[in-house]
């Protein structure tokens, strides 16, 4: 017998099932990393999004494995998905922005989020439009299972996210974006495999201080990270390898990191601002070349009965006046959990990349890279490829 | 006025000139006519493969129409459908690449020749929308087996196709053929199209009222 607790309050009957269900496994295995899976990131230019797939999911015909189940072999009740903030640019010393720059968010009082709705009540939010007072919220675990539908606030009383673009979702009233806008998004998919995250932040919802103020290339970097639950609300990390990390910059007067219009602009006035991808399971990304200084474009996929591929080719063209050095790296967001890019570099947790070795690429100059996919169930293959210059280790 | 004459004269040699360089199938189909000597091969209980598929970005849509089939070999069997693809050679076989994976693969015993035409239309060849990443891409591929797993006529062992045609972000189109004993050029049109008959009705009347001008 080991693993001995004392509760000073009555467990809950889901509390005892999750206990019973762990069997030999225990009921807290955190020092055992379950294998991560496939990990996607979506379309990281106007929202960001990942997506944990179960493992014995992703190739058919194996017998598909829920997230519940998998979490629960592993001794934990559910995964979910932890967000913290880990450098806001635009915090100063004595400023009412919040959080302070630099560190994540410092807990108070309220611990349990996982799986259960979240009062709007708690003491959660930063100082914003709504009249929160300055309480730094706890760790920012976010969103919670089933997602955010606050619809009593005029405002989301959660500042750093807006939701995400799926018009499919829109929850009228949610927001001031006309027709509403969709809950936050943390689902687990139908079929109970994969686990879903999707968010599109905004810095100017991080106080009342007007961004006309925040400081030219403000940005707010955070850190999100797949963890597992265990039946009394405790998030246990698998480390760097389940995590990634991304700035956000905001809808911005005075630029900003990466300049993507967002879907959702809080501020039509200005609006500009995106997510971008600065490292993926521990491996941190070269600077980004944004967007408007290179073309990606690629043909369309053959498909070889011999190698059973598709084969194309991928294109990058710098379209500024500056050159870029390199190498060049592209990684391709998005991959479906059933394909393959056979060809990659290296597949970072499910998102894999090509280097072009180039020493550097003049300005109206373009490189080209064949590609090669194994798509076994013929899914389609949309991927969002973002260009990044120099080495990954 | 001899002056003004003149200028009437050339302002309707520039007007026919420039309607001489119009481009007389704007919007219509780029068409291919694809003939492969299978001679060597003949008789071979063999297999062939047709796939139109998009890209990887976002692509703007396209169709494909497989015309003309014709063979002294014998098509054996039902062909396997996948995605957009509807029709059964020798008739017409049309393809769109509104799914990942758009193929045709039959059973086919060679005789010594086959020819075929292959006619792309749609927004992304007449109307390319400048915003899409990706273009598309058809191949065509011959088998010496039926299971389709051992390329013949090619020089592409890798993959095994015979040509290939992309169709650019531009509307244009790029054959790369690695078959020997494949030609692949583009069709002459033998009717013209709406639009090129309007033009040419066009110079007809301009035609018309030049010669009457200078009568």
């Amino acid at each position: 017998m080991d693993e001995i607790d004392v509760f000073n309050r009555a467990l809950s009957l889901a509390e005892i099932q999750s206990i019973f269900n762990a069997g030999t496994a225990g009921k807290f295995k955190g020092q055992v990393h379950p294998e991560f899976g496939v990990y996607n990131i979506a379309d990281p230019q106007s929202y960001v999004g990942a997506t944990f797939v179960a493992p014995n999911s992703a190739v058919p015909p194996q017998p598909a494995t829920t997230v519940i189940e998998y979490a629960r072999a592993c001794g934990f009740d559910h995964f979910n998905w932890q967000n913290q903030i880990t450098h806001n640019s635009a915090a100063r010393a004595g400023s009412d922005v919040e959080p302070r720059n630099p560190g994540p968010l410092i807990a108070s009082g309220n611990v349990a989020y996982f799986g259960i709705p979240v009062s709007p009540q708690d003491n959660h939010c930063i100082s914003d439009w709504i009249g929160c007072s300055l309480i730094a919220p706890p760790t920012f675990f976010d969103p919670p299972q089933g997602s955010y539908t606050y619809l009593q606030f005029l405002w989301n009383p959660y500042p750093y996210y807006i939701p995400s673009a799926l018009p499919n979702l829109l929850v009228p009233g949610a927001c001031l974006v006309p027709g509403g806008c969709p809950p936050l998004r943390n689902v687990i998919s139908l079929d109970g495999t994969t686990l879903s995250f999707a968010d599109a932040p905004n810095l100017s919802h991080l106080s009342g201080e007007t961004p006309s103020t925040f400081p030219s290339g403000a940005f707010i970097a955070f850190a999100t990270a797949l963890v597992g639950v265990d039946s009394l609300g405790n998030a246990h990390s698998f480390g760097a390898a389940a995590s990634f990390t991304w700035n956000s910059t905001f809808n911005g007067r005075a630029g900003g990191v990466h300049q993507t219009a967002l879907a959702h602009l809080t501020d039509p006035g200005s609006g500009t601002g995106g997510v971008t991808i600065t490292g993926i399971g521990g491996v941190a990304l070269p600077p980004v070349v944004p967007i408007d200084q290179v073309a990606t474009t690629a043909s369309g996929l053959v498909y070889s009965r011999v190698s059973q591929t598709f084969n194309g080719t991928v294109t990058i063209r710098n379209t500024s006046s500056r050159g870029i050095s390199g190498p060049l790296q592209i990684l391709f967001f998005g991959m479906p959990a059933t394909a393959t890019l056979m060809n990659a570099t290296r597949n970072i947790t499910g998102t894999p990349y090509l280097t072009v070795p180039v020493a550097s690429l003049a300005p109206g100059q373009s490189t080209t890279v064949t590609v090669q996919f194994k798509n076994p169930s013929n899914v389609a293959i949309t991927l969002n490829p973002v260009v990044y210059a120099g080495s990954i280790n | 006025m001899p002056g003004a004459s003149t200028n009437m004269r050339r302002s309707f040699s520039v007007l026919i000139v420039f309607l001489c360089f119009a481009p007389i199938a704007l919007g219509g189909p780029i068409t291919y006519h694809a003939t492969v000597n299978t001679s060597s091969i003949s008789g071979t209980a063999g297999s062939l493969d047709y796939n139109f598929n998009p890209g990887p970005f976002i692509t703007q849509a396209a169709t494909l129409q497989i015309v003309g089939f014709s063979s002294n070999g014998t098509l054996v069997g039902s062909p396997v459908l996948t995605g957009d693809v509807s029709g059964t050679l020798p008739a017409t076989v049309t393809f769109d690449n509104g799914t990942a994976f758009n193929d045709y693969f039959g059973a086919f015993t060679f005789g010594t020749v086959l020819s075929f035409d292959l006619s792309f239309s749609g927004p992304g060849l007449a109307a390319p929308d400048g915003t899409s990443a990706s273009g598309s891409a058809f191949a065509f591929s011959m088998f010496s087996d039926a299971a389709g797993t051992i390329p013949v006529l090619t020089s592409d062992t890798t993959n095994g196709f015979a040509f290939t045609v992309n169709v650019n972000l531009d509307g244009t189109t790029t054959v790369t053929n690695s078959s020997a004993q494949t030609a692949v050029a583009p069709a002459t049109s033998g009717t013209p199209e709406p639009a090129s008959l309007v033009l040419m009705g066009i110079g007809v009347v301009v035609g018309v009222l030049r010669f009457r001008y200078l009568q």
